[in-house]
């Protein structure tokens, strides 16, 4: 599921990797790769997607939770099962929990040279949205039985999940359209830049469309995917009548439901966003990156943006009790809201 | 890898912890305990996954008809059948237990295989109702069969012949859908009842398996 949403910069500048380990000389061997992701409609470049994983797991990669007592020999029973099954583990995450009682692991596996009888094989799971692990599944809870967490006979604490994100988006782009657009990036700090070569093609593509080069540096719509590690880079230029603003007001039921409304019936697309309440529980604070699919609203390069948001939605009878104000949030440098 | 079969190994570990538990040693009963309802559990699963890999079809009749019906048209029509991978439905049936003294658990052991019930409800006992149209009862052994698969939990198909009575299907499973069919001309029944097959099937298939 997309979350933490930012809206950054993204020329000459680094986009956090959440899945680094804040080591660098461990970091500078990881696997960050980056992949440019074609529209579906056109095939012309649409985003960027940074991911530790290389394309040719995606279609079949799972991830496996796993709460147990804390003992030794657990991650080495866990490696041997997967080595004979011929799953490859493609990352860990593990810590110990609750005091030291149990230990919580989160496993990504490769599972394209698995292949069982209930399981089926890896053509097949690569072709079918339902396809489960429910026969490895069960193999794992009989050979960890006794030391798994379990709150209740029904729920013992292990999982075998599929990385839908990125089976879907295999689908999605058709695989060979992307396949050959893999590159790798390096992790420095925890953060990777996006190389410039990729900047000034995203900057051509999209003067192929609009028959005129978009002006300045490109910002970028970031959303981190915690659950199939990964992070999806949505550009935007200026002048794409795309706009970031932030929206005040009281906070009371039905304030962000009425903003919505109003901006739906006049055909503007909330492209993200991102809310928060005030320190003293007065106000909601609401950053959106809004889109007028009719361009009449948010026509390219208006200064008043905000002051025509702003009436509209004090227009609205739902809102005509509110406090509202809107802000611009200037992309040279981004504003903290206050009132 | 060669191992034991999973119902094997689970057999092993269930008989393992019913010893510590009755050995009675300081271990957490309770815990133990639950730990065997998810071997049971586990097997349930993994009986039902394996039923879909060669899925077969408990097809009931009674009668002469009925087993007519079944043996010229049925039975080839379900062995037609095949999953998204080619593979072909097989189809059992429990006219072989009759007259052994343990019917009821054989048919129930030829039955726990299967992942769907076929019943083929035909015109046997005439009966007086009043009724227009409704004035037969079916053979007593499909109605018999038809509720050890519900106990079982199977989908269920009735392949109908019109005239039966709804009182012998309809108060219990009146909400499913089903393939009434004409003595006359039974094919556009029969290949109703093929796609109900099919549709459980898929459903099955797609359940937490």
């Amino acid at each position: 599921m997309l979350i933490q949403v930012k809206l950054q910069p993204i020329a000459n500048a680094s986009i956090v990797v959440p899945w680094a380990t804040g080591i660098q000389e461990l970091d500078a061997e990881a696997d960050p790769w980056l992949y440019r992701i074609p529209d579906p409609k056109n095939y012309i470049f649409s985003e960027f997607v940074v991911t530790p994983f290389n394309i040719s797991v995606w279609q079949d990669l799972w991830s496996v939770q796993l709460i147990n007592v804390e003992q030794k020999g657990i991650l080495a029973r866990l490696a041997r099962f997967m080595r004979e099954r011929k799953i490859n583990i493609v990352s860990v995450n593990s810590s110990t929990i609750d005091q030291g009682a149990y230990h919580a692991s989160r496993l990504v596996l490769d599972c394209t040279q698995y292949n069982s009888g209930v399981d089926r094989d890896h053509k097949y799971r690569s072709g079918e949205p339902a396809a489960t692990l429910g026969q490895l599944q069960r193999e794992l809870t009989l050979e960890f039985l006794e030391e798994v967490r379990l709150f209740n006979s029904n729920h013992p604490s292990i999982a075998v999940v599929r990385n839908l994100s990125m089976w879907r988006l295999y689908q999605e782009v058709g695989g060979a359209e992307i396949r050959a657009e893999g590159i790798r990036l390096r992790i420095e700090n925890g953060k990777v830049t996006l190389p410039n070569e990729e900047l000034r093609r995203l900057k051509r593509q999209l003067a192929r469309i609009r028959s005129i080069e978009p002006p300045g540096d490109p910002w970028a719509l970031t959303s981190l995917d915690d659950y199939s590690d990964a992070i999806r880079i949505f550009p935007f230029f200026q002048n794409m009548a795309i706009v970031p603003l932030a929206v005040t007001v009281d906070n009371r039921p039905g304030a962000i439901a009425a903003v919505a409304q109003v901006l739906s019936t006049n055909h503007i697309n909330v492209l993200a966003s991102k809310g928060w309440t005030s320190a003293d529980q007065q106000w909601t604070h609401v950053w959106m990156l809004m889109r007028d699919d009719s361009q009449e609203i948010l026509p390219v390069a208006d200064e008043q943006v905000e002051e025509r948001i702003e009436a509209l939605l004090l227009a609205s009878e739902n809102l005509h009790d509110f406090d509202i104000r809107v802000y611009r949030v200037a992309l040279e440098s981004p504003e903290e809201i206050a009132r | 890898m060669n191992r034991d079969s999973f119902e094997s190994r689970a057999g092993k570990k269930k008989e393992e912890l019913k010893r510590r538990i009755e050995a009675g040693d300081s271990e957490d009963e309770e815990d133990l305990g639950k730990r065997i309802l998810v071997i049971d559990d586990l097997v349930r699963a993994e009986r039902k996954a394996n039923k879909l890999q060669k899925p077969t079809v408990f097809v009931s009749f009674a009668g002469d008809y009925g087993e007519e019906l079944h043996k010229t048209v049925v039975y080839p029509a379900v062995r037609d059948l095949k999953t998204e991978t080619g593979t072909r439905f097989m189809a059992e049936n429990g006219m072989r237990s009759h007259g052994r003294p343990d019917v009821i658990e054989h048919i129930a052991a030829l039955m726990e295989p299967c992942c769907i019930f076929l019943g083929i409800l035909t015109r046997e006992f005439e009966i007086k109702v009043d009724h227009p149209k409704e004035r037969w009862a079916p053979g007593g052994w499909v109605l018999l069969e038809a509720g050890m698969a519900l106990g079982m939990d199977l989908p269920v198909v009735f392949l109908l012949e019109e005239g039966i009575h709804r009182n012998f299907w309809f108060d219990f499973l009146g909400s499913v859908r089903h393939a009434p069919f004409d003595r006359a001309n039974p094919t556009p029944g029969l290949n109703l009842a093929k796609q109900l097959i099919l549709g459980h099937y898929k459903k099955l298939k797609t359940l937490k398996h």
